[in-house]
């Protein structure tokens, strides 16, 4: 908690210079958020060019208009959000902003020998898992994307998908829903993932 | 916390929850949690498990290679922006366009230049002139006085030289397609305005162009920079090594590195670095011709004759009691100063006549 805390101060630091016009911070900025820009990005759009077009035209307009940018307690949620409207408008035909959440759009059913199988081991059910999350109705996979792989609480995932807490709250909720009725778990099955940041 | 009525959707908005998934805060207690409450456990394992699925998604990933050229784009398309259309000049009823100039500082660091052998690649004034095809025509103006030297070109450009300066031109070609000078030391110069014939000063590895406008040039030999501020109007710059040097040479627009007024370049000449900056330094630039504006609101004119005696270090000659209370609204920055004095004249009807550094006036009374 204490490493993440620092950095994020050290980013704020950084964006505040940017708003003055210093280019090593803007560079530094793009340098410590690029992957994980174009990891989101790439939920939207196969289209690696496309996403990474839309991060290059991100950081062209920052810098154009660092004068008027205001002060942010979170970098990385003004990135994200900015990005995602950008991508919006370059994909704009693509089905993933469908405001209407498909309900229709369940993950297949697996058949009851691959699932014995999988449960067996942790990396089968992780990959299930990780199938399943994917198959997810776009709106429920980015929200669930948003709150535990990109760690914005709920208030920023929120605001990235134009939403307001409660609805998103909503859609998380639907989608773990779905995910439980496809994958039962063992009650004797203990999973200790100790995963370090 | 009561987490014994938790089902897994509560467990998965619950802050510490995921603090504790994530990151393994406060083990003790959950660990003791799912000892004790066993029903209670097995919903804390699934929230876990979707957790940490989400959390570990197979992610499409940036190579180095790509991210960095990406930067490089970004950075090449900021610098392309960054070029404005030229601001349009402030006209008064005196000025005449085609005589509308630039003045361009071009100014080199005095920090000494620590050569690493590689002095053989190094430009300066010396071979530039050494080089001109046809050197017995250069005419060279030498300034080894303190105060500026005035030179007048051909073309009715001025330029002041500070002390210690030189600058070649070729008298016989001067204003043919090109205008070409060579400069060691520092200079103000203010460029008639001919897009028709650029106007290129070669200083140490750097060019200027310009089509007219006011800059100042430093290009010392054995200084680590060249530097060039822009008083008005654009320049572009560009190194003599720069592959694309014969292009940007040829044409009558300014192309690459374009700077406005009040921005400077610095060429770090050891890496051939060019980097360009607002005026930080204000100090740099001592000339009054450099700092004024010339801009005369309803100004008696033996106010405007000294002002531009200070500036250009000329002596103007006129009857005061005829002229001395004339006033004069004009606005002159970006004028050489023969335009100056030429639209000075118009304005009062009178007639100007140069011998060396006096500038004789001749009116009648004005109005």
């Amino acid at each position: 908690m204490e490493k993440k805390i620092r950095i994020e101060k050290d980013i704020i630091e950084c964006w505040n210079l940017l708003r003055a016009g210093d280019r090593k911070s803007f560079a530094h900025i793009y340098s410590f958020y690029a992957d994980d820009l174009f990891t989101y990005g790439s939920y939207f759009s196969q289209d690696r060019d496309l996403v990474k077009d839309a991060i290059q035209e991100l950081f062209i307009d920052i810098w154009r208009m660092r004068e008027n940018l205001s002060a942010t307690t979170s970098v990385k949620f003004y990135l994200f959000r900015s990005l995602r409207r950008k991508l919006h408008v370059l994909t704009e035909t693509r089905t993933s902003f469908s405001t209407f959440d498909s309900e229709a759009d369940l993950p297949e059913v697996i058949s009851h020998e691959e699932e014995f199988m999988n449960r067996e081991t942790q990396d089968g059910r992780l990959k299930q898992l990780h199938r399943l999350l994917s198959q997810l109705p776009p709106r429920q996979f980015e929200a669930i994307r948003l709150c535990y792989f990109d760690n914005f609480d709920l208030k920023e995932t929120a605001s990235i998908m134009q939403m307001n807490e409660q609805s998103v709250r909503n859609l998380i909720q639907r989608s773990i829903r779905h995910l439980r009725q496809l994958f039962t778990t063992i009650v004797s099955l203990f999973l200790f993932f100790y995963k370090t940041l | 916390m009561d987490y014994s009525g938790f089902d897994v959707d509560d467990f998965i908005f619950d802050k510490a929850f995921t603090e504790w998934v994530r990151t393994g805060e406060n083990d003790a207690f959950w660990q003791d949690l799912m000892q004790s409450q066993p029903l209670v456990s097995h919903k804390i394992e699934e929230a876990r498990e979707i957790i940490l699925a989400a959390a570990s998604l197979p992610q499409a990933v940036l190579s180095a290679q790509e991210k960095q050229e990406m930067l490089q784009n970004i950075h090449q398309r900021i610098e392309e922006e960054e070029v404005v259309e030229d601001q349009p000049a402030v006209l008064t009823v005196f000025r005449k366009m085609w005589w509308a100039a630039a003045a361009v500082i071009i100014v080199a660091g005095w920090l000494t230049w620590k050569g690493t052998g590689s002095h053989s690649k190094e430009v300066t004034y010396e071979k530039l002139v050494a080089a001109e095809v046809k050197s017995a025509e250069l005419q060279e103006s030498v300034n080894t006085a303190e105060k500026p030297l005035l030179v007048n070109l051909p073309d009715g450009s001025s330029v002041l030289l500070l002390k210690g300066g030189r600058l070649s031109f070729n008298k016989a070609n001067f204003n043919n397609t090109r205008r070409e000078v060579y400069l060691s030391g520092e200079a103000f110069f203010e460029v008639s305005k001919n897009p028709e014939k650029p106007f290129f000063v070669y200083a140490n590895e750097l060019v200027t162009k310009v089509l007219g406008t006011s800059f100042t040039i430093r290009a010392f030999n054995d200084s680590k920079n060249v530097e060039v501020v822009v008083k008005t109007g654009k320049v572009s710059v560009f190194t003599q090594r720069d592959p694309e040097k014969e292009d940007k040479m040829k044409d009558n627009k300014l192309e690459g590195l374009v700077l406005l007024p009040n921005q400077q370049i610095v060429l770090e000449r050891s890496q051939m670095k060019l980097s360009k900056s607002g005026i930080e330094r204000p100090e740099l630039l001592t000339l009054p011709a450099q700092k004024l504006s010339f801009e005369f609101d309803d100004v008696p004119f033996a106010e405007v004759a000294a002002t531009m005696e200070r500036s250009y270090g000329v002596e103007i000659i006129f009857d005061k009691e005829l002229l001395g209370k004339c006033r004069l609204t004009a606005y002159l920055s970006d004028e050489p100063l023969n335009d100056k004095i030429r639209m000075i004249c118009d304005a009062l009807s009178a007639t100007s006549e140069v011998a060396d550094k006096k500038i004789f006036i001749k009116a009648n009374a004005c109005k």
